[in-house]
């Protein structure tokens, strides 16, 4: 027993320099910043936190974000599942190996590339507004990037992949005898989709969800490079706290009430799996 | 609708997968309130069959026609057929009740109307304390009596069954296969199982066919099929395990000739040369070796016991026969001498 007590201290040792570090920054939002100087003083008080509660910029910025984040775990949703429905029932193998392969490259090429790959095609003198313009479609450039419709689209290509790897493995797993089922029994193509194998697949959708939302909510890399200036994220506005405005305290205060609101919509979400398949899974004592 | 139209009618079916024949021309008519059984090993084409005339498999060439009218224009959901599947398939979603509801919600069928309906046919396969349950609660022969009351509440007019008691142990399977059978005759439902279960053929059928390499071995009634098999690989099939390559010799009276030199009278029109006899380890019978009424002599090489009966095997001479005779006491020794009588209307013979 003593030996193995003995084994868990450096994992102990770990874990308190881990939380440590997160316990001293919680500490921190709770004191004042000493003027003219980045460091903080006592004496420890609630200021911080009624500061930002009370200031409407600061809460605009938390409500945007919540929002955006909402609005992209929708729209990848919408463009997720039948990517991933097409690639668990394709009869093709080589639209599923093309699919999965554009997704897995997707998920490998790092963010700064990518936002600057964004930077191209959706600039001003971007491949997108050249085609758009050759075409015939608009008079003059549109404004695809630093503004939100740039980090919206960057930061879904970002979390698709995630959602539509998630919600795959679920959609392969439901026999395809269920959903013949559902056709012999005279469900068309469509009733079956979405009375059969959406209702089925609730559950990763719900996970798939909120991988994409924490994803989202927490998105700084794409406001920063491709909101040119203009969409700012909570992530942004604690970065520019720490160092633009260099009041750590605030910034610390800032990161916990975010925590705490990702947090609480992450359970949310988490009650929401519970509830839907709160009957689905074989309990003790049935027959 | 005339009296003579075939609830079930395959003229010249055929499906090719690439270069490979899943199952070739099969034509066949099956009246109304019929249960046909499509028998066969594994690979035999009896499930392309059976989702042939579901419409997931579309056929290479022939029809497929259901009370006179061809069904192959219709995509599965417009055809008037309904399909118990293997794993039963049910939708984990939803509740038994919801399960079986499914069709008729689709149907447009008053709510009044399909709660009723629901009802009764849960009633029908006993399952109607259940109806709240979700499918993960409830056992596989109680998920199979869902998957059966939710094919039979949309009232198709062919009921499709893909080895409906595959997945049930041997003793809930005797009791479902009679329950199934009771309630296709009480509803006088035109039912297609599939099955590689030729007892369980026997016990469910109004025909069998019998399939080999996606054809139509043999398509009779089981009666029939069991007394009459229509050649070697049917005979062996249904049960038939003495199967005996020989020689059908005409001097003055025919005979068969065993590999081993006794001669066996036997009436047959086939022609002289070889042939296989067959014969079912039941009609054989001892006998003392040197009375008239004996056919063949033997050494009973090996016996075992089969409740009531005595299952011996006799080496008669390049060929072991095996004989399932009443017991009485221990029965012959092995090494034992022993005549063999064989009833000459339950022998048959094939050409070869």
């Amino acid at each position: 027993m003593k030996g193995g007590a003995l084994l868990l201290v450096p994992m102990a040792v770990l874990m308190a320099l881990f939380f440590g570090a997160f316990a001293v920054f919680g500490f921190v939002s709770f004191l004042q910043p000493a003027s003219g100087t980045p460091g903080y003083q006592g004496p420890p008080g609630l200021a911080n936190y009624v500061r930002f509660v009370t200031d409407p910029a600061a809460l605009a910025i938390l409500g945007e974000t919540i929002v955006f984040a909402v609005v992209v775990t929708l729209a990848s949703i919408l463009l997720g599942y039948p990517l991933a429905y097409i690639m668990a029932r394709s009869p093709y193998r080589v639209v599923r190996s093309l699919l999965l392969g554009a997704l897995v490259l997707t998920f490998l090429s790092g963010s700064i590339n990518r936002a600057y790959g964004w930077l191209i095609l959706l600039g001003r003198r971007g491949v997108v507004n050249d085609a758009l313009l050759a075409l015939g479609l608009v008079d003059r450039p549109v404004a695809l990037v630093y503004n939100w419709t740039g980090v919206f689209i960057a930061l879904l290509h970002f979390t698709l992949p995630y959602f539509a790897l998630t919600v795959f493995g679920s959609i392969r797993s439901v026999p395809m005898q269920v959903e013949e089922a559902a056709r012999d029994l005279g469900a068309g193509a469509f009733t079956t989709f979405f009375r059969i194998t959406v209702p089925i697949t609730v559950p990763a959708i719900i996970s798939g969800g909120a991988l994409v939302f924490s994803l989202a909510i927490s998105a700084f890399a794409f406001p920063l490079l491709l909101g040119g200036g203009r969409v700012r994220l909570i992530s942004n506005y604690i970065y520019d706290q720490l160092f633009v405005a260099f009041n750590l305290p605030f910034a610390a205060a800032s990161s916990v009430i975010f925590l705490v609101v990702a947090i609480a919509t992450l359970c949310l979400f988490f009650w929401l799996e519970r509830f839907a398949t709160r009957r689905r899974i074989p309990r003790g004592g049935a027959a | 609708m005339p009296a003579d139209v075939a609830a079930l009618e395959l003229a010249g079916l055929r499906k090719n997968y690439g270069g490979q024949t899943a199952v070739r021309e099969v034509d066949l008519r099956l009246p109304r309130g019929a249960l046909l059984t499509l028998l066969g090993p594994s690979g035999c084409g009896k499930s392309t069959l059976l989702r042939m005339i579901a419409g997931f498999v579309e056929p290479s060439a022939g029809d497929i026609r259901i009370n006179g009218r061809s069904v192959l224009s219709l995509r599965p959901e417009r055809r008037p057929t309904a399909m118990v599947f293997q794993s039963y398939a049910l939708f984990p979603h939803m509740t038994v009740f919801d399960n079986v509801a499914f069709g008729l919600h689709l149907r447009a069928t008053p709510r009044a109307e399909i709660a009723d309906k629901v009802r009764r046919a849960l009633a029908l396969v006993r399952m109607d304390a259940f109806e709240a349950r979700f499918p993960s609660e409830l056992s596989g022969g109680q998920q199979q009596r869902v998957a059966l009351a939710r094919c039979l509440v949309v009232e198709p007019e062919i009921l499709l069954l893909d080895e409906p008691f595959g997945a049930l142990d041997r003793h809930l399977r005797e009791e479902m296969q009679v329950e199934m059978r009771k309630l296709q005759r009480q509803l006088g439902v035109t039912m297609v199982v599939v099955t590689h279960d030729q007892e369980e053929a026997l016990v469910l059928s109004d025909y069998i066919a019998v399939m080999r390499a996606g054809a139509i071995e043999q398509f009779a009634e089981p009666i029939e099929l069991y007394d009459r098999p229509a050649n070697r690989f049917v005979a062996s099939f249904m049960g038939v395990s003495n199967l005996v390559d020989g020689m059908i010799e005409r001097t003055g009276r025919t005979s068969f000739r065993f590999p081993g030199g006794a001669a066996l009278p036997v009436d047959s029109d086939l022609p002289t040369g070889p042939a296989t006899l067959a014969l079912r380890p039941e009609s054989l019978r001892f006998c003392l070796p040197d009375d008239d009424g004996c056919h063949l002599a033997g050494t009973v090489a090996f016996t075992s016991l089969v409740g009531s009966r005595l299952s011996c095997e006799i080496d008669v001479g390049g060929a072991v026969l095996t004989a399932l005779v009443p017991r009485h006491g221990s029965g012959p020794a092995i090494g034992e001498r022993v005549g063999l009588a064989i009833a000459a209307e339950q022998l048959q013979l094939f050409a070869r």
